[in-house]
């Protein structure tokens, strides 16, 4: 991969961290923007980044471009909310790891105590003589 | 703040027009993005130039609606093209728009005092 490639690459993955979309979607938009950009880059003898810029935009204008204002706003609530949801899963699966760590250690605590306790109870000894009687 | 205006404006006027010479362009012939950005700002002398980000958006819809359907050649050793190309239903949807802007112009140059040529 020589420079130019590299310098594409990593325009296009800046491009990607600012889609707020899918990433299927994503992945789709990326790839047609990636097509476009080396078809521009070849036709025209180009190795400086810059004028990729220059031609294409910065990454946040061709993500932009993807989206009216209205519908950036919505997207970016819908992605709060998803947010909000993610973080309440994850809260919740920790609390509930928690729960059942704290119940294990709980209950092995009562296991070692309840073993490591002495025991008391009635022995009864048997004597067995030389002729087999017990007694 | 009336040059941003401006701007604005010739950007919403270039995307309403942009389906219709894209479905028009590609009537010709089946055509990959970036050639059909070349095409529009070629015929039009450099007046109709537009970022590809906005002229996929328009063929992603157009494709979602089944006008336009994909495939892809292979370009090189590696590297791949997305084509695409119109559909019949497609060829129906560009003569209506094609008269609806006829009638739409038409309209227009009465408003703006011009004559039709």
């Amino acid at each position: 991969m020589n420079n130019i490639e590299r310098d594409i690459e990593l325009y296009l993955d800046k491009i990607k961290v600012n889609l707020i979309c899918k990433k299927e979607e994503k992945n789709r938009i990326v790839s047609d923007i990636r097509e476009s950009v080396y078809d521009f880059v070849e036709n025209n003898n180009i190795n400086d980044i810059k004028k990729v810029y220059g031609h294409f935009g910065t990454p946040e204008e061709i993500a932009k471009t993807y989206y009216s204002e209205k519908e950036l706003e919505e997207i970016k609530k819908t992605a709060k909310k998803e947010n909000y949801i993610r973080y309440a899963i994850i809260g919740a699966f920790i609390i509930f790891v928690i729960a059942v760590i704290c119940t294990a250690a709980n209950s092995n605590r009562l296991l070692k105590e309840k073993y490591s306790r002495p025991r008391y109870g009635l022995v009864q000894v048997y004597n067995i003589d030389t002729n087999g009687t017990i007694s | 703040m009336v040059n941003v205006m401006a701007s604005q404006n010739q950007e919403n006027f270039k995307r309403g027009c942009a389906e219709l010479i894209a479905l028009y362009l590609l009537s010709k012939e089946d055509l990959y993005g970036y050639q059909i950005c070349q095409l529009m700002e070629e015929k039009s002398g450099g007046r109709f130039t537009m970022l590809e980000g906005s002229l996929y958006l328009i063929l992603y819809k157009l494709v979602e609606l089944e006008y336009l359907t994909t495939y892809t050649k292979l370009v090189g050793k590696r590297r791949t093209r997305k084509y695409y190309h119109l559909e019949e239903s497609g060829r129906k949807y560009l003569s209506e728009m094609i008269n609806e802007y006829d009638e739409i112009s038409k309209g227009i140059c009465l408003i703006l005092d011009r004559e039709e040529k």
